[in-house]
């Protein structure tokens, strides 16, 4: 269970972590854009130096986004039997019997691997740095706009932030659950069909029950604090903008047009 | 020797900035057949070394023996099964282990996972279950409906039915009330007594600790600082306040005594044996 390192937050003091997550926010939502624009290879090369540099200013080991990365692996070498098998378009590299392989599988597969690898980059580079309340500040200040519509911009924030505040206590006790049951002889890595049921069974049914116990007592706690949805709530800290956050989003910025411009150009 | 570590250590967190070195080059040998008391400070490493007991965590260095099994650091170790057979754990707070519709198909999980069969299973878990003080009429009952106590000790006769060789405890009386607590003590005084299992228990109660434990094994910040006779290391002043320890209610009391001239011997455990002597005193 800790093994799951996508999503995770690490606290060190990076100069990442102290750039404002509105700004994070902003930049990553533009640099994952910028991914999916360019045509040709070189394109690539300037958005890899930008994920290199992302990985070095939050303090990231190497070892950690490796880590990360691990699960599209499978998914590219699924892609690519599926590519290899429909794609028939230009030369063909490689022939046993009636198969030919073509050049053309191989650089889309390669091509939708490498944005797949640059989105998740920069994806943990943001959720890395960023405490996972700061960024639902920023997803709310974002979608703030949709408040005219009667949209519940709030409660829907106050939602996100709660699942997001749950998701390591959960995983906490479904470890500590599962170490239980191992002790009581379940194997969870392997075993017959029927023996793998009731394993997960074992773990499910004592992780739901404390998982509405928590929110039952989150409501309570709540309650007594005087939380009522909906009413206007003011806020103990302000996020606030700085220099940096400034470059860190007229860079994204400028790297979007430039993507936009190679595509239009090329 | 029941249980062997050859400097044991374990880190949280391995590859991350804010990695923690929970154990530190742990040696300890538990012999067999007695009853050893873990204690420490909050965070001084006790759950994380009595993991190791069930290889749920694998050390980073060293390598452990549990009776004819042996976990070695780096390897994929073989057996599991069977150890966590030998050795029962009862972890903090087990009642969230719970999940079977009635408290005897919980209770008979443990023994039917470890290869009995289901009758016998049952018979165990009955067995079990009624040494903990659960009676007949709740047998059939969704463990969920149960009290916290009671859940407590469904959960801990789930481990006990599978007659363990070692039984651990991870502070298994937090929470419980008094007669709760004293029940589980003179359960597992009988089981090491009457039955032979070595019983290893995790405590922050030195008075319970004072009266039923051998040996005591004191942690500290991911290392084990004594590991010997515990009315030796309650009786050592110097100990005591080394390792910031709370005296034991009786051995206060009996310090009190010796102040005023009582002759106490430093074997005494219990209460009763304390008021026993000093009838004798006071007789002679
Ligand atoms: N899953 C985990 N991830 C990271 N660190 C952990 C984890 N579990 C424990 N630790 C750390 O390891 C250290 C030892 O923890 P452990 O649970 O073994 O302490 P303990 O002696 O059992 O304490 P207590 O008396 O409170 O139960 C603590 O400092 C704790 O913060
Ligand atoms: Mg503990």
């Amino acid at each position: 269970m800790n093994r799951i390192a996508f999503g995770k937050y690490i606290p060190t003091d990076s100069p990442l972590h102290r750039l404002d997550p509105r700004a994070k926010l902003a930049a990553l939502v533009l640099l994952v854009v910028s991914v999916f624009v360019p045509v040709s290879w070189y394109c690539y090369i300037p958005l890899a130096l930008t994920a290199f540099l992302a990985v070095r200013l939050s303090y990231l080991k190497l070892r950690f986004v490796a880590r990360t990365l691990r699960p599209i692996l499978f998914l590219m070498l699924f892609l690519f039997v599926v590519n290899a098998l429909t794609l028939k378009r230009g030369e063909v590299i490689y022939e046993i019997g009636s198969f030919q392989l073509y050049s053309y599988a191989i650089s889309f597969t390669l091509r939708i691997g490498a944005r797949l690898f640059l989105m998740i980059v920069f994806t943990t580079c943001l959720t890395a740095t960023t405490k996972p309340l700061d960024l639902n500040l920023a997803i709310e200040y974002i979608l703030r706009p949709l408040g005219l519509l009667r949209f519940p911009v709030h409660e829907v924030a106050m939602m996100i932030s709660i699942a997001l505040r749950f998701i390591p206590t959960l995983s906490m006790e479904a470890g500590r659950i599962m170490n239980a049951q191992k002790s009581r002889g379940v194997d969870f890595e392997d075993g017959k069909l029927l023996e793998k049921a009731s394993a997960i069974l074992s773990l499910a049914i004592p992780l739901f029950t404390i998982a509405f116990e928590r929110a039952y007592e989150l409501a309570d706690a709540m309650e007594a604090r005087g939380y009522v949805p909906g009413e206007r709530r003011t806020r103990y800290r302000k996020l606030r903008y700085c220099s940096g956050d400034l470059v860190l989003v007229l860079f994204s910025l400028l790297m979007l047009a430039a993507m936009i411009l190679s595509r239009v150009l090329l | 020797m029941a249980i062997r570590f050859t400097k044991i250590s374990y880190i949280y967190d391995a590859d991350m900035p804010y990695f923690h070195n929970a154990l530190k080059s742990v040696n300890l040998e538990i012999a067999e057949g007695r009853i050893t008391a873990l204690i420490g400070e909050t965070g001084s490493g006790k759950s994380t070394l009595v993991q190791h007991l069930n290889a749920l965590l694998v050390p980073h260095l060293g390598r452990i023996e549990i009776l004819d099994h042996r976990i070695e650091a780096g390897k994929r170790n073989k057996g599991l099964k069977q150890l966590r057979r030998d050795v029962g754990l009862v972890f903090q707070f087990p009642e969230y282990q719970l999940f079977e519709a009635t408290v005897l198909d919980d209770a008979a999980f443990g023994p039917m996972r470890f290869g009995y069969s289901k009758s016998e299973a049952k018979k165990r878990a009955a067995d079990a279950l009624i040494s903990l003080g659960i009676t007949k009429e709740l047998f059939d009952r969704n463990p969920m409906e149960l009290s916290g106590g009671q859940k407590r000790r469904v959960a801990i006769a789930g481990i006990l039915a599978s007659d363990p060789k070692i039984i651990v405890l991870d502070e298994p009386a937090a929470g419980l009330d008094p007669a709760g607590t004293k029940l589980l003590e003179e359960l597992f005084v009988s089981l090491n007594r009457e039955r032979g299992k070595t019983i290893i228990v995790v405590s922050h109660d030195n008075d319970m600790v004072y009266s039923c434990c051998d040996d005591t094994v004191l942690m500290a910040n991911g290392s084990v600082v004594y590991h010997g006779d515990t009315l030796a290391l309650f009786n050592d002043r110097t100990l005591i306040d080394e390792n910031h320890l709370l005296v034991p209610r009786l051995v206060e009391l009996k310090n009190r005594l010796q102040e005023k001239g009582f002759k106490v011997p430093s074997s005494v455990r219990t209460i009763d044996d304390l008021a026993r002597e000093i009838a004798m005193e006071c007789g002679s």
